[in-house]
């Protein structure tokens, strides 16, 4: 009996659970998906110009189904999720953070966070700011804060993250068509951290 | 020795895969559940199903799981369709072009097989068929889907919250029906 358990059925019990495990990073964003799925990056954002296009490959139809069903498609959208500031570490809670960077050219864009459950974050109202509602400096930039605190920052545009772990992601819609041949042109958002809050 | 490595191996690859495929299919059958539950009317949620199309309200979003990274700003409507009814004839009204709008239609599979912006439209009205009958001609524009089942969605961007209500009228003039 045990001779045939470990010949027969430990292999087949351990490779229904490999295939499981390895099926699970493709259900939500971390930087295994992020890294595994293949894609575009720019600094510590990632975008999948083939998203919700026929052709995609089936990790990438997966992921999408799982962190943002029935996503908009080329070349109405450009999708960029972020879960690192500048250092590279993970978009935290426990810490403020200036969003800044140079408005894409486009019909309409946004940033919006969202947890790692792929949730929103309530109240959802104070966890977007987009090109309608955002100022634009005298440099040509925007300057969002990052916070659980915006009383801190009395007349700043906020993303109010409620002290919850998070991942930003920046819609792009109606782009500048030449974004698609040059990623490089694409204009991405920088992601400083600014103080532990408290 | 070998024959254990290619039995955990292939059991892997073959768990892996089979989940891969299907993972679009489980996430559309939870959606279809959360469609089916939204049938009981909750109040703060407001006249979400009217003849077939079912309106989405921002502050009804965040319990739903099927609901993945929903973004504050829109408006969505969608359109579960079943072509075993017959053809699909949608008309909605369209917004100036200072407002993103579009139309997107996806297979079972998560796919879009069509899509259209506000900026491509001349009128305040979008009509158009969706069937999977590739030798269908028609004096409206046609979408071609290639399941018999499948969800059109609908994005429109609200400048403001404020705009909710206004913009909640003007979109439930959706009309749809089988053809």
């Amino acid at each position: 009996m045990n001779k045939v358990f470990y010949r027969s059925l430990l292999p087949i019990l351990l490779g229904i659970l490999i295939g499981g495990a390895s099926f699970y990073p493709f259900t939500y964003t971390n930087p295994i998906s992020m890294s595994l799925i293949g894609g575009i990056k720019r600094n510590q954002w990632v975008t999948h110009f083939d998203l919700s296009m026929k052709d995609q490959n089936p990790w990438l139809r997966n992921y999408i189904a799982f962190i943002g069903l029935l996503g908009s498609i080329r070349p109405e959208v450009i999708y960029f999720e972020a879960m690192n500031d500048d250092d590279g570490k993970i978009l935290s809670g426990e810490n403020d953070y200036i969003l800044r960077g140079i408005p894409p050219k486009s019909r309409y864009w946004s940033f919006v966070i969202y947890d790692y459950e792929n949730s929103q974050i309530d109240p959802f109202e104070e966890t977007v700011a987009n090109s309608f509602r955002s100022t634009i400096k005298d440099n040509g930039e925007y300057e969002i804060i990052l916070t659980a605190n915006p009383e801190k920052y009395s007349g700043k545009q906020i993303i109010n993250h409620g002290s919850n772990n998070f991942t930003i992601i920046m819609r792009i819609y109606g782009p500048n068509l030449k974004y698609y041949e040059d990623k490089n042109s694409i204009p991405v958002g920088r992601i400083k951290k600014v103080s532990p809050h408290g | 020795m070998g024959n254990w490595i290619i039995k955990f191996l292939g059991t892997a690859i073959l768990i892996h895969g089979l989940l891969i495929w299907t993972g679009p299919e489980i996430v559309m059958r939870k959606l279809d559940r959360d469609l089916e539950a939204a049938k009981i009317f909750e109040s703060e949620c407001g006249e979400r199903w009217v003849d077939g199309i079912f309106y989405i309200n921002p502050s009804c979003l965040s319990n739903k799981q099927s609901a993945r990274k929903p973004n504050p700003d829109f408006l969505y409507f969608l359109i579960p369709y079943d072509l075993s009814n017959g053809d699909l004839f949608v008309s909605t009204p369209v917004p100036p072009n200072d407002r993103y709008w579009s139309i997107h239609a996806h297979n079972r599979n998560t796919d879009a097989f069509y899509r259209i912006t506000n900026t491509e439209i001349n009128g305040k009205r979008f009509e158009f068929l969706i069937t999977k009958n590739k030798n269908k001609t028609s004096n409206i524009p046609i979408a071609y889907a290639t399941s018999k089942k499948g969800v059109i969605l609908n994005r429109l961007v609200m400048k403001d919250f404020s705009e909710y209500e206004s913009l909640d009228i003007f979109r439930r003039s959706t009309f749809r029906e089988y053809r």
